[in-house]
């Protein structure tokens, strides 16, 4: 069996390394990067840029306070700091907001609502034994046939990345997100901390049809719980795979949603989107023809092949077939993970999770930073591929923050854009001086020519990130202008 | 595929942006250098493809029918960035270096923008610690072309685009001097320098 | 509004292409890259980004001078050439001429032609002698040809690089670049050997750390470890080379763990460094065939008295593993000056003509028909053997053009006074320098970027220079001042002056291509037209050719010459002087530093000679960084600062050539030399170091560059 970890740059060490400094020295220094750039053949200041870049990486002693989530959810339901504590952005345990800012496994009973994906973890490979007795043609036209779309928020058929990486007639890399950074969003996490084994079949049979040269899967970095969860599902399934998969930790960066980015980051570079053309799939990582796909898209392939096409076909619509994990949390009483068809309304998905936690429900962040506000009486939208509602909400990832009575949406809209002011990666100009200018704008109360520069936001951006930052802003001036004056 | 461009034949040369220069006309495109990758960061070449907002410069010319850099929509955005490039530059620093920068021709110029729309968000640091080009912080628009030329045309590695988001910076080393650097001084990111953040201190352009 | 003239750079072989911008003063405001050059890509390194405002600085001489009472006063060009012409008539028979590998093809080809049609001898040599004689003395034996074997180009496609006793990112930063890009975006290997751990290091695979010296038994090693894995390129030595099994026998009783002793390297490096380049991973390559290797080397290989035996070991390695005469692979010393290669493609060289032409009567014909004379027929002198026979009187008269032999020659002390014995001397140049300070007469020069002509790079490409400003003063450029004393010689002489009456310098490169059959399809038109343009480009329509011996060697099969390893140096350490001195090169200097010296930013940068030595010596000499150090050898001293620094071996010191503050390696080194080159041994002698104690600081360079 081939490695993966073999077959990458010496430079692609940087980020695993960094880690490593960092857990050694408690933080990275100018002398401990210094040391892994000559080590990696690598200028200071290339290594320095890609260090910096990432924000979870620490440049001084670490802080004795205790870490506090100040994630939406979190705020929402009243997370606050003493003295002795320190504020950290959401870390992704949303189903128990208000909580520390520090990772814990995902436990079992956050899985609120359980379909195929979410049922007892696989015991056979099952899935496997089918796509391999199909043969690679077969088992990549049943893939094409489920109308299976990537889960990681843009909906690309899952087929029609593969068979265009494949058309290149080149080796082909393969690439697993799993850096998962939007606020609000746990899925991926649950899969690996809770159903290891759906995730390892999916990727097994993702191989089998892909037959790559090698497999990365880039890990959140503090995401501990899950990290762990899947190396032991590695090692117990290393036979599954031709090419062992080499497993990368990121830095942080709601960025390295961006496929690209998230290639120049498992190569060691900045992690900034690259332009396109070229796409990934045409040369990606190390220029090879590239597939990126996310945990949740991954463990669905798992389903298709045990259930086959026709009844994996049978849940979502025909254009968006299967299920889909929502995130949902915020002010109800059952926050947690849901597998709902694709195609189901908002409003059935916020009565399952039991409604608002007092008052009325105002409203649902749908999508997050990237996606938009929705009052009650969009509810009845459903969650599909694409935007919700022309102001931004969408289905995306599957995040959805439930507003009530107690919360401020302004205050909800502020929050984003600071994130996403935060979270540019900097490389282009409009989200880098646009966002920040935007949540500087809102936040004064000056609203006028707003509007203009969340269009120039939003068509100028390099990116998704970029491009989709408007939504959480004009959303809440469009359903609550009132708010904003 | 036949390209036309507001209106006219046009050969696809390149990429959109190339084949739009070769007519004649004019687009902003700060971060382009034309001996350098594209790096798509400054997003000031705009325009509209097949109904589409799209960067001139990342776009195969073959890979589309009609371009309009004339399109409402498109100068209205593209002026818009403009703008908010400005509103990192001090104007008065980077015409120090020689006749106006790319910038301010293109800000101030064909485009029509308000070079004074938001309010000025620069850095004051200046590196003259070279002997041969000094770094005026205040005038730099983070277009990656000298970082770019420094590390992918030289491929010295000397300066980095450190930090993330709005704290991004042209850094050499890990934060020292350029002099303390690994700088060899081969003034690539000098030539490349659109808006004379980087500027020759003998001489000049 | 200023004005944009493509040129070619002035400073290294590399030839970097060059956009100068002329203010409205006439004066070079900026130097741009010139991304349509395909020698350097859009890419410069400082001395040309930000090295030429030594054109216009206030030492340039602007009229000759003439030495009277004792003094240079300045004269009139015709009193000046008037008397040169005089007395070169009157010291016919015991002249030499050293001609400048920093001028033009043009310059250099008027040169020798005058040397040979009206001093009547080929007492004519240039400085290669003094870095690449050693290469190109082994590559005619061994291939038949000096020249640099491919092509930049070749670097980026080879699979591994073997770069040898040089240091490209201070002395050919592009290609160093080049190296670079290769290195980051396609994974090529890199092996470096060279005693001191140079920038490149940092992207090296390996890096073997040999002793000075010791090149023989370094690269013998690697062949014995390329035959031991049997990965000798069979095929290929069969059909085309000879004296394989001679050369097989001379090396069966040297393992490669002997041979790394010797070098004090680690046998398994050696073994793996040599694997490598024999047979290096693939990298994407728009070649077929197995990867290819390059070898590229300087200096460090050449300057030592065993400096032509060094060339052949390594040469025969790289026939060994067949890494040549195809894209990717291939043999390249790199050249140092901007025009080294065409100073002696155009026959400034003792033993041959213009294009390596030898005195056979059928090759002296089409010279001897055209230029109406008969033409000297005995090899002439080897620029170090002149000197060395100025004190029998064999050279009496010098005619130095463009270079500073008392900056250059080794043990400077001994080559002032051979040069103060001259009966009559003249320096053409455009400072008045350590040489010219001698002269009888010092001939005002127009630097790279008041003329008109050609320069021919590292990779045999043919460029342009062309003329951007006036000239500065009276200077005028060196082909004409020649023409101008040959035409006042010619009557006496019975010449016919219409030899040396050129309208321009292009006539001048027709002629050069008329004689020489691998220029004959190139004139400055063609090279206006279509960029510069690699040789042998044989006729008009020939596309110039970026690598030799495809199909074959200019001396049909390539031969294997055996060599063992001999004395590591001529004067080795011990107790008295217990430090290996190892000379080379900065960045930040050009050479001797004539020029760098006048260039405010570079001298800012480095303005006192940086004496590089190891920890432990440094500790042992009780000195910390930064210290005012003498470093003494049993010919002379000089003053620099302590670099402490483990790049440099225990034992050893480093010391760049250039002159700063009045001090200069070269009144250290010892003026002993190859036997076959004739190249001094600049790379080995024995020193010892010592505190200085601090003293005030001379603090004008410029100041003190003008009282030489």
């Amino acid at each position: 069996m081939s490695d993966s970890a073999g077959a990458m740059s010496l430079r692609s060490h940087l980020l695993p390394l960094l880690h490593e400094s960092e857990a050694r020295d408690g933080f990275l220094s100018t002398a401990s990067v210094t040391a892994l750039a000559g080590r990696l053949r690598i200028p200071i200041a290339e290594a320095w840029e890609v260090a910096t870049s990432y924000p979870d990486f620490s440049f001084a002693p670490p802080s004795s306070l205790e870490p506090v989530c100040m994630g939406l959810s979190c705020l929402l339901l009243g997370a606050a700091l003493t003295s002795a504590q320190r504020a950290v952005g959401c870390r992704f345990r949303c189903f128990d907001a208000p909580a520390p800012g520090l990772e814990v496994p995902v436990p079992e009973e956050a899985l609120r609502h359980r379909g195929p994906l979410l049922a007892p973890d696989v015991a056979d490979w099952a899935g496997l034994d089918r796509a391999r007795a199909l043969g690679q043609t077969a088992a990549l036209s049943a893939v094409e046939q489920s109308g299976l779309r990537g889960r990681g928020g843009a909906y690309f058929p899952v087929g029609r990345k593969w068979s265009a990486a494949l058309s290149e007639g080149r080796p082909v890399a393969l690439v697993i997100n799993a850096e998962e950074g939007e606020p609000g969003v746990f899925k991926d996490r649950s899969l690996l901390c809770r159903r290891p084994r759906r995730f390892l079949e999916g990727l097994a049979i993702a191989a089998e049809v892909l037959r790559p040269a090698l497999i990365v899967i880039f890990i959140n970095g503090e995401a501990q719980a899950a990290r762990a969860s899947l190396d032991a599902a590695l090692d117990s399934g290393a036979r599954l795979f031709a090419v062992r998969p080499t497993v990368i930790p990121g830095g942080g960066g709601y960025v390295l949603g961006e496929e690209s980015a998230l290639l120049n980051a498992i190569e060691g570079r900045k992690p900034v989107p690259r332009t396109r053309p070229p796409f990934p799939v045409q040369s990606g990582l190390f220029g090879m023809p590239t597939v990126v796909n996310n945990v949740e898209s991954i463990a669905h392939l798992s389903v298709l092949f045990r259930e086959g096409v026709e009844t994996f076909r049978s849940r979502g619509t025909a254009e968006a077939p299967g299920t889909k994990l929502m995130s949902v949390s915020g002010r109800l009483p059952r926050p947690g993970l849901y597998e709902v068809s694709l195609g189901s309304s908002l409003g059935d998905l916020v009565s399952l999770a039991g409604g608002p936690l007092s008052g009325e429900v105002i409203a649902v962040l749908a999508g997050g930073p990237s996606g938009g506000f929705l009052p009650p009486s969009e509810f009845d939208r459903p969650l599909l591929p694409g935007l919700m509602h022309p102001s931004g909400a969408v289905a995306g990832s599957g995040g959805m923050v439930v507003l009530d009575s107690t919360c401020d949406i302004r205050a909800a809209a502020l929050a984003m854009a600071r994130f996403n002011a935060d979270e540019s990666c900097g490389k282009c100009t409009p989200c880098r001086e646009g966002v920040p200018r935007v949540h500087d704008a809102l936040q004064a109360g000056e609203l006028e020519g707003l509007s203009d520069l969340l269009e120039v936001v939003g068509a100028a951006s390099l990116c998704q990130l970029g491009l989709m930052a408007p939504g959480p802003i004009r959303s809440a001036l469009h359903f609550w202008p009132e708010l904003f004056r | 595929m036949t390209l036309r461009i507001n209106g006219r034949d046009a050969l696809p040369v390149g990429s959109v942006l190339e084949s739009i220069l070769a007519l004649g006309l004019s687009l902003p495109h700060l971060c382009k250098d034309d001996d350098l990758p594209v790096i798509g960061a400054c997003r000031t070449c705009l325009v509209e493809a097949d109904g589409r907002i799209v960067a001139a410069c990342s776009i195969p010319a073959d890979s589309v029918s009609a371009v309009n850099t004339e399109d409402e929509r498109a100068v209205r955005i593209r002026r818009g960035v403009l703008e908010l490039t400005a509103g990192m530059h001090n104007l008065r620093s980077g015409e120090a270096g020689g006749p106006m920068s790319h910038l301010t021709t293109e800000a101030l110029g064909s485009e029509s923008a308000d070079s004074r729309r938001y309010p000025t968000r620069t850095a004051a640091h200046v590196d003259e610690s070279n002997p041969f080009f000094s770094f005026h912080e205040d005038a730099c628009i983070l277009c990656a072309r000298c970082v770019t030329a420094c590390q992918q045309l030289q491929h010295i590695g000397a300066i980095g685009l450190t930090v993330h988001g709005g704290s991004t910076r042209v850094t050499p080393g890990a934060g020292v001097s350029f002099l303390d650097s690994i700088c060899t001084s081969c003034g690539s990111c000098v030539a490349t320098c659109p808006t004379h953040a980087l500027r020759p201190k003998v001489g000049g352009l | 509004m200023h004005r944009l003239v493509p040129t070619t750079c002035p400073y290294c072989g590399v030839g970097c292409g060059v956009v100068l911008h002329i203010d409205s003063d006439d004066r070079i405001g900026w130097v741009d890259d010139d991304p349509d050059n395909l020698s350097s890509d859009g890419m410069l390194c400082v001395k040309g980004r930000f090295g030429t405002t030594f054109v216009n600085h206030a030492d340039r001489l602007t009229t000759p001078l003439v030495r009277r009472a004792g003094r240079l006063e300045p004269a009139t060009w015709d009193e000046a050439l008037d008397l040169v012409a005089r007395r070169f008539l009157e010291l016919r028979g015991a002249f030499g001429s050293f001609a400048s590998a920093k001028a033009t093809n043009e310059d250099a080809f008027v040169q020798q032609k005058f040397t040979r049609v009206v001093m009547g001898t080929n007492n004519i040599d240039h400085c290669t002698r003094l870095c690449h004689s050693p290469s190109v003395e082994a590559m005619l034996q061994q291939l038949g040809s000096g020249a640099t074997s491919n092509s930049y180009a070749d670097y980026e496609e080879a699979a591994c690089l073997l770069v040898v006793g040089c240091d490209p990112g201070s002395n050919h930063p592009v290609i160093a670049s080049r190296m670079r890009r290769a290195i980051d975006g396609r994974g090529t290997k890199l092996i470096v050997v060279n005693p001191r751990r140079i920038d490149l290091c940092d992207r090296a695979d390996i890096f073997l750390q040999a002793r000075p010296g010791t090149d023989v038994a370094v690269f013998n090693g690697m062949a014995r470890a390329i035959l031991d894995a049997g990965l000798a390129a069979a095929d290929f030595i069969a059909a085309r080379t000879e004296g394989y099994t001679a050369w097989l026998a001379s090396i069966q009783d040297q393992t490669v763990e002997q041979c790394a002793a010797v070098a004090g390297l680690d046998a398994e490096q050696l073994r793996a460094a040599a694997l490598l380049y024999a047979s290096p991973p693939p990298v994407p390559s728009p070649n077929p065939g197995p990867p290819g290797s390059c070898l590229i080397w300087g200096m460090g290989v050449t300057q030592h008295v065993q400096g032509t035996d060094n060339a052949h070991a390594l040469l025969n390695l790289a026939l060994l593993a067949g890494q040549l005469g195809r894209p990717g692979s291939g043999v390249s010393p790199l050249r140092g000056q901007n025009n080294v290669q065409g100073c002696g493609d155009a026959g400034c060289i003792p033993d041959s003509l213009p294009g390596y032409q030898r005195y056979d009567d059928d090759l002296l014909a089409p010279f001897e028909e055209s230029w109406g004379v008969e033409l000297p027929r005995l090899p002439g002198l080897k620029a170090t053997d002149m000197v060395e026979q100025i004190s029998s009187g064999a050279v009496r008269a010098m005619y130095i053009v463009g270079e500073n032999p008392l900056l250059s020659e080794p043990n400077l002390r001994h080559a002032e006074a051979a040069f103060k014995q001259l009966d009559f001397l003249v320096v053409q140049d455009l400072f008045l320098h350590e040489t010219a300070a001698l002269a009888d007469v010092v001939l005002p020069a127009c630097s790279f970027a008041e003329k008109e002509g050609t320069f021919t790079n590292s990779e045999r490409r043919v460029q342009r220079v062309r003329r951007a400003i006036s000239p500065v003063g009276q200077s005028r450029a060196d082909w004409q001042i020649v023409c101008d004393i040959a035409r006042r010689m010619c009557r006496s002489l019975d010449l016919d002056p219409r030899q040396f009456d050129y309208p321009d310098a292009s006539a001048v490169f027709d002629e050069m291509a008329r004689l020489t059959p691998f220029l004959r399809g190139l004139s400055h038109a063609r090279l206006d037209r279509e960029g510069g343009l690699q040789w042998p480009c044989p006729t008009p329509d020939h596309p110039g050719t970026r690598y030799l011996y495809a199909e074959s060697f200019p001396r049909g099969l390539a031969r294997f010459v055996p060599v063992r390893q001999g004395a590591l140096g001529e004067e080795l350490p011990d107790n008295e002087y217990p430090l290996v001195l190892n000379t080379g090169r900065i960045l930040y200097h050009w050479h001797g530093g004539t020029i760098t010296r006048r260039v405010q930013g570079l001298l800012e940068r480095v303005d006192t000679i940086p004496v590089a030595i190891h920890p432990a010596d440094a500790e042992a000499a009780g000195l910390v960084e930064g210290d005012p150090v003498m470093v003494l050898s049993r010919r002379g001293r000089l003053s620099g600062e302590a670099v402490v620094s483990d790049a440099v071996q225990l034992h050893n010191v480093f010391v760049p050539f250039v002159k700063l503050q009045g001090s200069a390696a070269n009144f250290l080194t010892n003026n002993v030399y190859d036997p076959e080159s004739r190249i001094p041994e600049y790379k080995v002698c024995a020193v010892r170091i010592e505190k200085k104690r601090p003293r005030r600081r001379l603090e004008d360079n410029a100041g003190l560059n003008r009282s030489l």
